[in-house]
């Protein structure tokens, strides 16, 4: 499989009120095509950030993203995004809510099975006329995940798409994300600050640092799908990651296996 | 019980609604019948309900009132047409918005009040200076508060339209445009309601019909009960005006 998308020497400032702050530091890292990757990191280091400007939607980078060997130069349509929040129109149910990341290239007859399709998936069978205020905040990110997904992208970027669910929807969520990845052979970049669940899902964790973001550490997760969570190496690699995040601390991991 | 007292305070809620209106009118019966006011300062209700007769039976009555409502139509229609198209471009077009922000700075702080000799001047005494204020007054709602509501789309929308690979078009369609209606209503709401006071407000210095002429007529003519039909006319036809919009406003809107 080759490469699909390269970061090479991203750096990203933010000017606000003439004052210039550096964001991202020198980022490098690729992604294989079909491979799950997870970046972690504390809030603020700019993992959002680096999503969008994988998109291609912030203007002003420095350094070079490629995808498919050519350099994001404005939206990049390969991808598809959940973001944090999720960002749906308030006037549409949500029926025509996940409608809406179909292109309207496509016909009618087949919009409404691809809809009722990641509905379903999404479980949220009975919701279909239900307006963005009458759903929880979990459902409203389900909502936002069918609507990135229904579009069939390439690339899919998830932008801590599972924060507001609850522990088993969470896990059900996890579970159907490893379902559609497998199964449609996507790439997925996802940001998380849970750690486990960035070992669960990934073939590579990419760990950034506080503010600037740099990265510390890529770690390959060379475990078997479906991952044991309990397992003995699922734990060794929660392990590494969480003494990257402690390692400045004078505390002792509480973390023990 | 829970349906028991929702039902008790309907009915209080029906008593303080109405009680000031009941007050009102049993205090005017009180106050005329025993003569505590001058029959040339408020009259009677039977004065007024006899000048309602006679309007009615003239023909005069729907007259003023067709005549003033087709002036608020057209004004209104012409006014929010022009501040909507405006609205949008300057909301939307940087060039547009710096061009017209002089103008706009000059000329919205003066009262259109005071612009009504000036239509007069231009257009003369007939239905266009009337018209005219109406749009005018109409215009600046519009404009501004579509300007509001352009500039004030999330523009999380706007980007997550952008990743969907929606073009520029799309986008105004199904992001721009529902996200700022809201704010085109308010400003809808305000220029109705603007348009009857400035409907009235012409007609009182120059017309030869509509329910502000028939006002300044009564005055001149020294028959109050005309005077008061006119006046309980305006606030009537505002209360169903004001009533249907919040309507309408709640269904457009119960996304919210
Ligand atoms: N459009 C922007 N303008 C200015 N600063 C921004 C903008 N977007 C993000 N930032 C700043 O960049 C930093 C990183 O943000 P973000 O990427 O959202 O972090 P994370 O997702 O890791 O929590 C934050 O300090 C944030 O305030
Ligand atoms: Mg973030």
């Amino acid at each position: 499989m080759g490469t699909i998308v390269q970061i090479k020497n991203v750096n990203k400032k933010f000017t606000i009120d003439g004052e210039t702050k550096e964001i991202l530091n020198d980022i490098n890292f690729d992604v294989r095509e079909g491979e799950f990757v997870s970046i972690v990191g504390s809030s603020g280091c700019g993992k959002s950030t680096l999503l969008k400007m994988i998109a291609g939607l912030e203007s002003t980078i420095e350094g070079e993203i490629l995808i498919n060997d050519n350099a994001v130069n404005g939206p990049a349509l390969e991808c598809k995004m959940a973001f944090q929040e999720a960002r749906l129109l308030p006037w549409r149910n949500v029926y025509k809510n996940i409608g809406f990341g179909l292109d309207k290239s496509v016909p009618k007859s087949e919009r409404d099975e691809l809809i009722k399709k990641y509905i379903n998936m999404v479980g949220l069978n009975g919701f279909e006329n239900a307006l963005p205020k009458q759903l929880s905040g979990g459902m409203q990110q389900r909502v936002s995940i069918a609507r990135a997904l229904i579009s069939n992208p390439n690339i899919l970027l998830l932008d801590e798409p599972f924060g507001a669910l609850d522990a088993l929807t969470r896990i059900n969520m996890q579970r159907e994300i490893l379902k559609i990845w497998k199964q449609e052979n996507k790439t997925m970049i996802l940001v998380t600050h849970d750690i486990e669940e960035a070992v669960y899902l990934s073939n590579k964790v990419v760990i950034l640092s506080e503010r600037p973001g740099r990265i510390k550490k890529i770690l390959n997760i060379d475990l078997a799908y479906p991952k044991i969570r309990g397992s003995k190496d699922f734990a060794y690699y929660t392990k590494e990651i969480y003494k990257e995040f402690f390692e400045d601390s004078e505390h002792e991991i509480d973390y023990a296996i | 019980m829970l349906s028991a007292n929702a039902s008790k305070n309907r009915i209080l809620d029906l008593l303080t609604f109405s009680f000031f209106p009941i007050a009102l009118i049993l205090l005017w019966f009180l106050s005329t019948k025993f003569g505590w006011v001058k029959a040339s300062i408020i009259p009677a209700p039977k004065t007024v309900k006899e000048s309602l007769s006679y309007l009615l039976e003239k023909n005069i009555f729907v007259e003023d009132a067709l005549c003033s409502l087709s002036r608020i139509l057209k004004g209104f229609a012409l006014g929010a047409s022009v501040g909507i198209v405006l609205g949008v471009l300057v909301g939307m077009l940087p060039v547009v918005d710096n061009l017209t922000k002089v103008f706009i700075a000059l000329f919205r702080p003066v009262p259109i009040i005071a612009l009504i000799p000036l239509f007069i001047l231009w257009l003369g005494i007939g239905e266009e200076s009337k018209v005219m204020v109406i749009a005018l007054g109409t215009f600046w709602a519009l404009l501004i508060n579509t300007i509001d509501g352009i500039k004030g789309v999330d523009k999380k929308l706007i980007e997550l339209g952008i990743n969907l690979g929606k073009s520029k078009k799309e986008i105004v369609k199904s992001i721009v445009f529902p996200a700022a209606f809201p704010s085109i209503y308010t400003g809808i709401r305000i220029g109705i309601t603007s348009s009857i006071g400035f409907v009235i407000t012409a007609e009182m210095i120059a017309a030869s019909a509509g329910v502000g002429y028939r006002i300044m007529y009564a005055r001149n003519m020294a028959m109050p009960g005309i005077l008061f039909v006119g006046i309980i006319e305006i606030g009537l036809f505002g209360l169903v005006v004001d009533l249907l919009v919040l309507k309408l406003q709640k269904y457009l809107f119960r996304y919210r």
